[in-house]
């Protein structure tokens, strides 16, 4: 059987954090989600997710800095970028620095879900390479 | 003296062109902030479907966009009517105050009246009336559940008993108490319960309760008592506050004001005190709405679960039950009956315990309620027979499908054992198992999948019935009691039909247009835009909607059902979703419909929506009344068209409209170049289209006496008088004045499909209503069998039609044209219904016959 993803949601808007979570859990992801972008800074050093969706603006760290801290810590994680301030440089930005989708809020749930669902099912095409595991997991 | 026949002055032609330019520019300019605030509401109010996720900074920007939208449409307005409107400023700074005091929430009680009749109360008005009547209200409007009658005292009215009594001063004083051993808790209790018991009720207040309870007096020698229940603010629905607050039982209406002053002063009991405090909220904020609800003489009473809060994975609703009140229901003690029941039809009855009963409790019809003995014959017997059990499980589930989750609910069965609604709150579950929710999904992968990914959701959610392919002119009665409701058109006898289906699926249809927005305001999930529902689902398969993730299975998946009523928060009831409906109620209801109407004035401006259908129709009146062609305009942008069908039409260039230069200021339809006039043009012009028909059927000598009246210009001064067209390449703004009614239309039309619209507005007519509303009708089933979302209301229409390709466009344009000639002389003729789907069928007939180009 196939491993479950663990899927990672940061935004500081709770109804956020609340929607994507029942709709991901429904399509079978393993999902923890954070309103305190340090508090999830702290979890990411702990655990190993599959994919990150999260806001851009935030207070310290914002999504920016939590991107480039997840790609040190964990390369192989995906980051997807969502957010209500999408300009072209932004998105340029966060692309550069490894995101892999960039959504400008507000955006259809199934439009986020068929991404995330696509990219959750290309993990799993992945022989899982146990050495990568990161201390803590 | 219009701004045209100043502007062409002899001797000023040169300086009047750059002028006319101008103002042209600005009515351009008014236009595009027109469709952008539109556009803008549609979306905002498609959000409400839950399909599209938005946080609150969405409705800052949404209320920023909207604001400076609306303010240059006023701004514009008077650039080209020269100040004419200045008091349309005013309206729209009171309408912008009212936005931002939603969006703010500023922390002072909601802005309403001291006392709200139970039939005003709904969810949006949870801040003014506390959760719990507001839930009561919700489900009295909206499911037709029997509940009593009764009023509730607003939060605004606490607030003002808390400043008649100065509780600021005391509540400083309170909590600055250094050296007092005594517990915070305690000693707020000890002082504020007793301040608020002791004060005095405003007089205002007391009138409005005295008032209010005058009008819910039944009289017919029946004294009137009321349960006086605690509503508590609060802004998160888990804060139940159960059993906190005191709630008067039996209170004769004259004891009302005293019972409300007790229910205030519960809210400073040193256990309410504790709990806010232990769950971080500001007690020294806390306000208190109070229902004063009409005492049902009950026969038997309960409560009903509608899952087990232990262990919500079984399938079972739990109903407790007590012969007279349910003050043993509810306290807990004594003996009663319980019953477990199955949740799916025909819900029976699994297990049940009936222990003798001793003990029940009563109104006392001196007030008050009063313990007394059980008579001898009903001890050992149920305190209500399966038949009931039956019915209270039905509505129980009815009540958890519109409220999307798990219900706690008080009931009563009255003396004529009708059953009665007392209160519904959310019943928190056990913590949901981890995995529930792939269970849900695993299971669908048992069930035929009948449609996926097919249209758009217009309202999340989960439903379950047979489906029903609806025809037209069905009653709520005629279909089965858990039905899916499938449709083609989204027409306008369905919105009967709505609140009482578990879905909605149409093959036609926009999420912004009108049924969507109906399945919205009845919670109902829905699907739209399908296509081929009515041909897939055509046989009335039982079936499965899941509307969050578009698909329809067929039978009844009970792990999706389970799914939604064990999520404990529904979209609809988070902060940001009640904050978007009560802005959109100050933004998006039209009010000023009739523009000929006394009414159609800046003072009467309810919403945005308002101001710019008022800016709107007096900047197009602004060009119209004084549309000048005398020789000074020589040269300028515009020309009056000539042909067959004399439709006085001048349209004016702002960008490859026209080509140029027009000869005389007349053009031929040939020399149009905007694509969507010269198709509308074309169905104008269209040959013999209602040669079925004899003698009036001529279009060119009906429309020819059809655009003579009225005249809209002074004959002696040599103008014209007509209709105006602006036109670019893709675009038309075209507002025509037949006879006595008025088509509006706005389209783009262009290569890429999304960008293309058409907006059809259509109004007025000469003969009376019952005629006028006939001939409106048949127009919207007209427009709709040809793709629009239309909304009705009494005869002003509005239709819509988005992103087809720029040929199906450029058809539905020509069809327009048809249309607006062929319904001009109807309302005369509509004498009777049948006469509606007899112009409908006649109409499409001759479409369909009639040569167009393509």
């Amino acid at each position: 059987m196939l491993r479950p993803i663990e899927l990672c949601i940061v935004d500081d808007e709770r109804i956020v954090c609340e929607r994507l979570r029942s709709v991901f859990e429904k399509n079978g992801l393993l999902v923890e989600t954070f309103t305190d972008s340090q508090a999830a800074k702290e979890r990411l050093a702990q655990k190993r997710f599959d994919i990150l969706i999260t806001d851009l603006k935030m207070a310290h760290p914002d999504g920016i800095e939590l991107l480039s801290f997840v790609r040190q810590q964990a390369p192989e994680i995906r980051v997807v970028i969502i957010t209500g301030y999408a300009t072209v440089e932004t998105a340029r930005q966060a692309m550069q620095r490894g995101a892999v989708d960039f959504i400008a809020k507000p955006f259809r749930l199934g439009q986020l879900r068929d991404l995330v669902l696509k990219i959750a099912q290309e993990i799993q095409e992945i022989p899982e390479q146990s050495s990568d595991a990161p201390p803590g997991t | 003296m219009s701004i045209w026949r100043r502007i062409f002055s002899p001797g000023r032609a040169a300086e009047t062109v750059d002028a006319l330019r101008a103002k042209i520019e600005r009515l351009r300019a008014l236009l595009d902030r027109n469709n952008l605030v539109l556009e803008l509401i549609a979306q905002a109010t498609e959000s409400l479907g839950g399909d599209l996720l938005f946080d609150f900074q969405y409705l800052r920007r949404f209320a920023a966009q909207l604001e400076d939208a609306v303010q240059h449409v006023v701004i514009d307005l008077n650039e080209i009517t020269d100040h004419r409107y200045l008091a349309l400023g005013d309206a729209f700074e009171r309408i912008r105050a009212g936005v931002s005091e939603v969006l703010e929430r500023r922390p002072s009680a909601p802005l309403t009246p001291y006392v709200l009749p139970l039939d005003e109360v709904d969810r949006d008005l949870s801040e003014a009336v506390g959760e719990k009547m507001a839930c009561l209200g919700e489900i009295r409007r909206r499911l037709t559940c029997q509940v009593p009658d009764g009023f509730v005292i607003t939060a605004r009215a606490c607030m003002r008993v808390f400043e008649e009594i100065r509780l600021n001063d005391h509540l400083q004083e309170v909590s600055e108490a250094p050296n007092d051993e005594t517990p915070l808790a305690r000693r707020v209790e000890a002082r504020l319960s007793r301040l608020v018991l002791e004060g005095r009720i405003p007089g205002d207040i007391a009138r409005a309760i005295r008032k209010a309870l005058s009008q819910v007096a039944q009289g017919g020698g029946m004294p009137d008592l009321f349960a006086v229940r605690s509503s508590a603010i609060g802004e998160e629905k888990d804060l139940s506050f159960a059993g906190l607050h005191e709630t008067c039982l039996g209170v004769p209406a004259a004891d009302v004001p005293a019972a409300y002053q007790r229910v205030l002063a519960s809210l400073f009991r040193a256990p309410a005190i504790v709990y806010q405090t232990k769950r971080e909220e500001p007690w020294q904020q806390a306000l208190m709405a109070v229902g004063c609800i009409r005492m049902v003489p009950a026969r038997s009473s309960g409560v009903v679960y509608t899952l087990d809060p232990n262990d919500p994975q079984r399938d079972v609703l739990l109903v407790s039950a007590a012969p007279g009140l349910g003050r043993l229901v509810v306290e807990g003690g004594g003996r009663i009956d319980r019953f477990v029941m199955s949740r799916t039809l025909p819900y029976r009855v699994l297990s049940r315990e009936i222990p003798r009963k001793d003990q029940m409790y009563r109104v006392d019809p001196q007030g008050g309620v009063r313990a007394s003995p059980v008579p001898a014959d009903r001890r050992d017997l149920p305190a209500v027979s399966d038949d009931f059990l039956v019915h209270l499980a039905e509505v129980a589930l009815k009540i958890e499908r519109y409220m999307k989750s798990a219900q706690d609910i008080e009931w009563a069965q009255d003396e004529r054992g009708e059953l009665v609604i007392l209160q519904t709150r959310p019943l928190p579950l056990q913590a949901e198992t981890p995995g529930i929710d792939r269970q849900a999904m695993t299971a669908t992968q048992r069930h035929r999948v009948l449609l996926a990914g097919r249209g758009t959701i217009a309202c999340r959610g989960i439903g379950y019935g047979r489906a029903v392919v609806v025809q037209g002119g069905e009653k709520p009665d005629d279909l089965p009691k858990d039905f899916v409701l499938v449709t083609r058109l989204s027409s306008p006898h369905l919105a009967e039909l709505v609140p009482y289906a578990n879905a909605v699926i149409a093959d036609v249809g926009a999420s912004t247009g009108h049924l969507a927005t109906i399945t919205r305001e009845f919670r109902v999930p829905a699907l739209v835009d399908v296509e081929i529902a009515t041909r897939v689902l055509a046989e009335g398969p039982e079936i499965t909607v899941d509307a969050e993730e578009n698909v329809v299975y067929e039978g009844r998946v009970e792990e999706l059902l389970q799914y939604q009523a064990r999520r404990q928060s529904p979209f609809e009831d988070s902060r940001e979703f009640r904050v978007l409906r009560r802005m959109l109620k100050r933004i998006a209801p039209l009010n000023l419909k009739d523009p000929q109407a006394r009414n159609f004035a800046p003072r009467n401006c309810q919403t945005y929506h308002d101001v710019i259908r008022f800016a709107h129709e007096k900047a197009v009146e602004h060009f119209l009344e004084g549309r000048p062609l005398g020789p000074a305009a020589k040269g300028s942008h515009w020309a009056a068209v000539d042909m067959a069908v004399p439709l006085d039409l001048v349209v004016i260039d702002i960008g490859g409209g026209l080509e140029a230069p027009p000869a005389h200021l007349r053009c031929t339809p040939e020399q149009i170049t905007c694509l969507p006039l010269r198709a509308l043009l074309e169905g104008l012009n269209a040959p013999g289209a209602w040669r079925t028909e004899p003698a009036a059927m001529d279009l060119g000598s009906f429309l020819s006496s059809a655009v003579s009246a009225p005249p809209l210009a002074d004959a002696n001064r040599g103008l014209p008088a007509g209709n105006l067209a602006i036109a670019s390449d893709h675009y038309l703004n075209l507002n025509l004045h037949l006879g006595y009614h008025f088509n509006q239309i706005d389209a783009f039309v262009c290569e890429d499909r999304n960008d293309n619209y058409i907006r059809f507005r259509f109004v007025g007519g000469l003969t009376e209503m019952a005629r006028r509303l006939r001939r409106t009708k048949m127009i919207a089933i007209i427009l709709e069998r040809q793709d629009f979302v239309t909304d009705l209301s009494s005869d002003f229409l509005v239709a819509r039609l988005k992103k087809f390709d720029r040929e199906t466009m450029l058809q539905r344009m020509r069809m327009l044209g048809l249309l607006i000639g062929f319904t001009r002389q109807m309302d005369v003729q509509m004498r009777g219904d049948a006469m509606i789907a007899d112009g409908v069928d006649e109409f499409l007939q001759a479409f369909h016959n009639t040569q167009l180009p393509s």
